[in-house]
């Protein structure tokens, strides 16, 4: 009994430390902020959870090392038995939690970035996630010419600011499905320069995608950072964020496609801010929205690197 | 573990030979293996430790649920909870899924104790399959993320369902040996009533802990798979792979929601980029299949059932989703 006591007592001693290691490695992140490199906002407070009950799991542990290292008779449960198995099969289990840890503790942090937009698949045409299939575009065409009496649209357009509420519906037309795009599109398209901001990044860009051809020569402002795939010349690259919805796991970079003469000059994975005009070109035999830029500036890369899917805009 | 690795470990090297084979034979591009260049490696461990960290609370609140039914419930009140008639036995695992909202990683330690605690296996079945699809916020993760093709959302509940249920009667119907493994922990139910110095409060404790170890390696070694997969191999890699036919586009998004082992609150959101490639219906197999049976789910259940009800049922989930979605999609999307 008396060894047997003692291999138990290890083995929850190795368990303490385990779980406590997770516990401080939650801990760690949280109070580093880092924890957004891993799991979304919602998601956070779950984690929190779980870090104060590994620390209470791990203090059991903890008292039971203690009681079984004491060897205090065990006469009264004979349910208690150390872990079968060969030593090796128990280095195997531990060193599976150990591993995650010895990532976690000893890697340096860092943000998702080309590397892993290019596993993912970075999406250029954000509207191909929430467009129909069932309305192509050919059948809207005609119906929004029907529905615009010709005067509203022979009027010259002006300054954006000054449209009037019919001049707005008749450039974004609402049907069933694109109703919070459209009124998200009339809100952003009579500023001055739609600033594509975190807190609605995906949002606005769905929106543009959406109603590409009224959006076409409005200026917009959007950060990023730079990533290229394989077949993209040499005055093409594309500023992208990671959208995260829950974890890293179900992140998915989505961009927009840049097209600068100085293009060469920003490096994969720096941060910048472009300034620039939207249009259309064709990549990869599809139409896209590219942005054609007045001004690029580097930035630093932001506290908050990712963005994520706003439901209720 | 390591009997699991011995046991498995040919037939894994078998398959990559077979899918390199079937690669050249058709040739595609190699997969690029450089795993260990720095970006690589980083990009692995932010995957990793991702997956772990959403997993850890749901399996923490699993085992916990397990622990306190093991110490606080009798058996007599669980077996007097459950309906004799079968349809209406699937019908009220179903509905629990509705109040119970855990994904599979929490659900599996739970339905391990209630099975030996007597709750039928054909219930605790249809709960692992359906629970974590059919409950509140799956649904609305789902509407949000579909929010203008809602009819995905109603499809996806409505055959989470009908799989269910079709699942639940044939094992009703054709199991009747107990799957469950006779695992080192299988004596410990024989002495319930049998405290160690001090309170309940300390049997859940050691329960719990002693649970989270056995579920957690498996978790573990499923996300280390599914995030070295993920790092591997890229997505349009297996899209040009995938995306040919009809039936192969079902099962590329089958095997897809396999390999990356999404919780099912958020797998909707991963779905949605897919839209504009695939078809509705095999869409739909994708949110159906992949909470019912992942990566890191057979793992964890192999750890609870012996290796041939695990194939038994997983077969039986690929066979039901697939072919409920293509008879779905014919009706709905076509």
């Amino acid at each position: 009994m008396h060894s047997s006591n003692r291999s138990q007592g290890f083995h929850y001693l190795i368990r303490a430390a385990i779980v406590l290691s997770f516990s401080i490695l939650i801990t760690f992140l949280i109070k580093s902020g880092n924890i957004i490199l891993y799991i979304a906002p919602t998601m956070q407070i779950l984690v929190k959870l779980s870090a104060i009950g590994f620390y209470i799991i791990g203090m059991y542990q903890l008292y039971s090392a203690y009681h079984y290292l004491r060897n205090q008779s065990t006469a009264d449960c004979d349910c208690e038995h150390a872990p079968t198995g060969s030593i090796w099969k128990h280095i195997m289990i531990y060193g599976l939690f150990v591993f995650p840890l010895l990532l976690g503790f000893l890697m340096p942090n860092a943000t998702m970035g080309t590397a892993l937009a290019s596993k993912k698949g970075m999406i250029l045409s954000a509207s191909s996630t929430s467009r129909t299939t069932q309305v192509q575009p050919e059948d809207t065409t005609p119906k929004e010419q029907a529905t615009v009496a010709p005067e509203v649209l022979n009027q010259p357009l002006g300054d954006a600011s000054t449209l009037t509420e019919a001049q707005l519906d008749a450039l974004f037309v609402t049907d069933e499905y694109n109703e919070d795009f459209a009124r998200l599109s009339k809100t952003i398209y009579q500023d001055d320069v739609i600033v594509v901001k975190d807190e609605l990044f995906m949002e606005i860009l769905t929106a543009i995608d959406l109603f590409l051809e009224s959006f076409a020569g409005k200026t917009v402002e959007i950060s990023g950072f730079v990533y290229r795939e394989p077949n993209m010349n040499q005055e093409q690259f594309v500023v992208g964020r990671f959208a995260m919805d829950c974890c890293s796991a179900d992140a998915l970079p989505y961009g927009v496609l840049v097209e600068d003469a100085n293009a060469a000059k920003y490096m994969n994975d720096t941060w910048i801010k472009v300034r620039g005009t939207i249009d259309t070109t064709i990549y990869d035999g599809n139409e896209i929205m590219v942005f054609r830029p007045e001004k690029i500036d580097s930035i630093a890369a932001p506290e908050s690197p990712y963005i994520y899917p706003n439901y209720d805009f | 573990m390591p009997s699991i690795i011995s046991r498995w470990g040919l037939h894994i090297v078998t398959l990559i030979c077979l899918v390199y084979v079937y690669l050249i034979v058709t040739n595609r591009n190699m997969p690029d293996l450089n795993i260990l260049v720095g970006a690589n490696m980083q990009s692995f461990k932010i995957m990793f430790i991702s997956i772990i960290l959403e997993a850890f609370p749901f399996i923490l609140i699993g085992v916990i649920i397990s622990a306190l039914l093991q110490t606080f419930v009798p058996e007599r009140v669980i077996q007097r909870f459950v309906p004799r008639n079968p349809i209406l036995g699937v019908l009220y695992a179903c509905i629990i899924g509705i109040i119970f909202p855990i994904c599979e990683c929490g659900m599996i330690p739970v339905m391990r104790r209630l099975i030996r605690k007597g709750m039928p296996l054909y219930i605790a079945v249809v709960f692992i399959v359906a629970g974590p699809i059919l409950n509140p916020i799956v649904f609305a993760s789902t509407f949000m993320a579909f929010r203008s093709r809602p009819e995905i959302t109603y499809s996806r509940m409505g055959l989470a369902f009908v799989c269910a249920l079709i699942i639940g009667l044939i094992v009703y119907a054709f199991v009747r040996s107990n799957p469950l493994r006779q695992g080192q922990h299988e004596h410990a139910h024989n002495h319930e009533e049998h405290h160690h110095h001090g309170s309940k409060w300390n049997t859940v404790l050691k329960h719990s802990s002693d649970e989270f170890f056995e579920m957690g390696k498996y978790l573990v070694f499923g996300a280390f798979l599914a995030a070295l997969v993920q790092t591997i191999l890229s997505r349009d890699w297996l899209v040009s792979v995938g995306a040919a036919g009809e039936l192969s586009s079902h099962f590329f998004m089958m095997a897809f929601a396999y390999i990356i082992s999404l919780c099912s609150t958020s797998d909707a959101f991963v779905a949605s980029s897919f839209i504009s490639t695939f078809s509705a219906g095999s869409i739909l197999s994708f949110l159906v299949f992949g909470p019912m049976l992942d990566f890191k789910a057979t793992l964890m259940l192999l750890a609870i059932f012996k290796t041939r009800f695990v194939i038994l049922l997983s077969l039986l989930i690929l066979t039901t989703v697939l072919t409920a979605s293509l008879i779905l999609e014919r009706i709905l999307f076509l």
